[in-house]
């Protein structure tokens, strides 16, 4: 899951960044609201984790823009105030969720991936998909009631596939989702961890939308 | 309570000084009265004891004896005497009258002594008889009609200080009734109802009081206001490095990894380190917002003052190779508290040395006619919309995420205040920031 932090303070975005990833998440970070702005413009997302208190383009006006822009992004609000009034004009402003600083690393991992989830349309916690589930707090796939070992990489994908199951995923998203900034990408990574899936899933689990990307029927 | 029973009462002092001023008036009109009225009353009588004399001359003609019978009768009558005399015989006197002469002179008014307190006697002597009259009168009885003429101007004011008394008490306390009434309203308010006082139906005289307490109430307000926002951004403030501090305690705790676990507990000394540095900050701060006046002004060397400053900061500037000099010249006099000033000092070169990039220059000049202190740098500098903004407490500008807290400006410019100076953030037209520290005024 890539996620976006807005945050202006370095010590605060190393830790979300630190505790995200040892929660799955491949988290990049920006530091002002405008900044925001054009990266979320240019890439896609699963979550942004969102500052009120920005420089140059404040939290809210930055989710605003979002919105008005048509941008269904789940976003977080992570921020120090806490008054109701900052909490309503936040979710008002079309924030999904709100956590006060300081937080629980673990509450915040999971109140993103429940945005995740809902996000993409779906309530319950663990995805199906014929014999297969997928528990997102654990990071764990069982295909027929036995665990099946994924690499990191191999579980986000299968996870990104089976939150749109029955859509298609252009490649672009799906490398854009998986990858943080900086992460090096050969160009066949993305078929390499398809191929790798097939073998322990079965090769009819994912089929290939030819020049476009990939899809899990439903 | 106590210091309000020996506090003046201004209705007692109202009261009693009225009082006062009258029983002193009026005394002062008395006296003057009375003696008008002595002086008056003696030529009445003076010339009552002539007239007395020149009618008993008149009818001694020819009976002399049988003048007492021709006499008026008057309640001062007894008080008068007199005594006709023929050569050295005595032919006739009155009841009162003693034996020997009343006076030696044979014509004239004078005093005598004799009788009870003396006489005052009146002569006459008729050429063609060779009568000699003397009327007296006992100066005594004199005396008792001029005391009684005092008592009479003397009571109507035994009568009327009382009354006039009572008369202001009423008035008085009436025309402070609107006093206490503001008092009373004052002293129902809750402690946190600092609303202004309607001027309406109140007193001209009581307009100042009332117009320089609700300009105190709208100050109150406003330090009120200052203070609860300052204690919430500074708690929102902490809120941030303590968030930073959790979160990386959590990360090292679910770290397997070494380097990363230490990298993470690393980062919560780093955050600790960025509170505690917080906290004093707010700390300072707070104290200069208490301080008003400061009281330990001493004549100080502002040069002096600056090269003990950038003495100190020099290994943070050599750390980053940035060159950091003092211009050369003469001491610059100023009044200030040394120590405040040198925060100031250390605020302000800090910040140049901090933003600058490294390899650059960074210059402490100071004028002395008007005491001037400018720090110069050739950093990124401010925008210069963001240059009134950055002063504000708790304002940190984008990417400059150096370890600060966005205090540093507003506790230079809150000591600066105290001095009387000002802070000016300009670009140098060669490209970086020039503070200047203005103590003109």
């Amino acid at each position: 899951m890539h996620v976006l932090i807005v945050e202006d303070d370095r010590l605060l975005a190393q830790a979300i960044m630190a505790g995200l990833v040892q929660a799955g998440f491949q988290p990049d970070w920006v530091q002002d609201g405008l900044a925001a702005w054009t990266t979320v413009q240019a890439e896609q997302f699963s979550a942004l984790v969102l500052d009120i208190g920005l420089p140059r383009l404040s939290g809210l006006d930055l989710l605003r823009r979002l919105r008005q822009g048509g941008s269904t992004i789940p976003v977080l609000i992570l921020t120090a105030r806490d008054t109701p009034q900052d909490i309503i004009a936040g979710l008002d402003a079309g924030a999904d969720d709100y956590l006060v600083k300081p937080f629980d690393m673990g509450e915040l991992a999971a109140r993103l991936r429940a945005l995740v989830r809902r996000g993409a349309g779906h309530a319950a916690p663990i995805l199906k998909q014929g014999d297969l589930s997928l528990d997102p707090a654990s990071r764990s796939v069982m295909r027929a009631g036995k665990p099946v070992d994924l690499s990191a990489r191999e579980y986000d994908l299968l996870y990104l596939l089976l939150l749109s199951a029955g859509k298609v995923k252009t490649r672009a998203q799906l490398e854009e989702q998986l990858y943080c900034w900086g992460d090096a990408v050969e160009s066949n990574a993305l078929e390499v961890h398809v191929h790798h899936l097939r073998r322990k899933l079965g090769a009819e689990l994912i089929r290939t939308v030819r020049g476009v990307g990939y899809i899990i029927p439903v | 309570m106590s210091m309000m029973a020996s506090a003046p009462s201004l209705r007692f002092r109202l009261v009693f000084g009225t009082l006062v001023m009258v029983t002193v008036i009026w005394v002062g009109v008395t006296v003057f009265a009375w003696r008008a009225a002595v002086h008056e009353a003696e030529e009445l009588f003076d010339a009552h004891l002539a007239q007395t004399a020149a009618l008993l001359v008149a009818l001694s003609g020819d009976e002399p004896e049988e003048i007492a019978e021709h006499l008026p009768e008057h309640r001062y009558m007894h008080r008068v005497a007199f005594q006709v005399w023929q050569g050295p015989v005595l032919l006739v006197h009155s009841q009162g009258a003693p034996e020997s002469p009343l006076a030696l002179q044979a014509s004239g008014f004078s005093n005598s002594p004799g009788g009870e307190g003396g006489w005052r006697v009146y002569s006459l002597e008729d050429a063609q008889t060779g009568y000699r009259v003397h009327v007296a009168e006992a100066l005594r009885e004199r005396g008792a009609i001029s005391r009684e003429l005092v008592w009479h101007l003397l009571l109507p004011l035994g009568i009327a200080l009382p009354v006039l008394a009572l008369a202001l008490i009423v008035l008085i306390r009436r025309s402070l009734w609107p006093l206490s009434r503001l008092a009373d309203s004052i002293g129902e308010r809750s402690a946190d109802c600092l609303d202004t006082i309607p001027m309406v139906g109140v007193f001209r005289e009581m307009h100042p009081i009332i117009a320089q307490l609700n300009r105190l109430f709208v100050r109150l307000v406003h330090s009120f206001d200052k203070e609860r926002r300052f204690t919430a951004d500074a708690a929102h403030e902490l809120r941030t490095p303590l968030a930073a501090i959790r979160a990386h305690a959590q990360v090292a705790l679910a770290e397997a990894d070494p380097v990363r676990r230490n990298s993470a507990l690393t980062r919560v000394i780093e955050g600790t380190d960025r509170t505690t540095h917080l906290v004093e900050q707010l700390l300072t701060l707070a104290r200069l917002d208490a301080t008003q006046m400061v009281a330990s002004f001493t004549l100080c060397d502002l040069r002096a003052l600056a090269v003990e400053v950038v003495a100190q900061c020099a290994p943070a500037a050599i750390a980053k190779s940035i060159d950091l000099e003092v211009e050369e010249g003469g001491p610059v006099p100023m009044r200030g508290d040394v120590l405040l000033l040198s925060v100031l000092f250390r605020n302000l070169i800090d910040n140049a040395i901090r933003y600058s990039p490294p390899a650059t220059r960074v210059v402490v000049a100071l004028r002395d006619v008007p005491p001037e202190l400018a720090v110069m740098d050739q950093g990124p500098g401010i925008p210069a919309e963001d240059r009134e903004r950055v002063v504000q407490r708790f304002v940190r500008l984008l990417g400059q995420d150096a370890g600060g807290a966005g205090l540093g400006l507003s506790i230079a410019a809150r000591i600066a205040e105290l001095h009387g100076a000002r802070l000016l953030i300009d670009a140098r037209p060669q490209g970086g920031l020039a503070v200047r520290v203005d103590f003109s005024s």
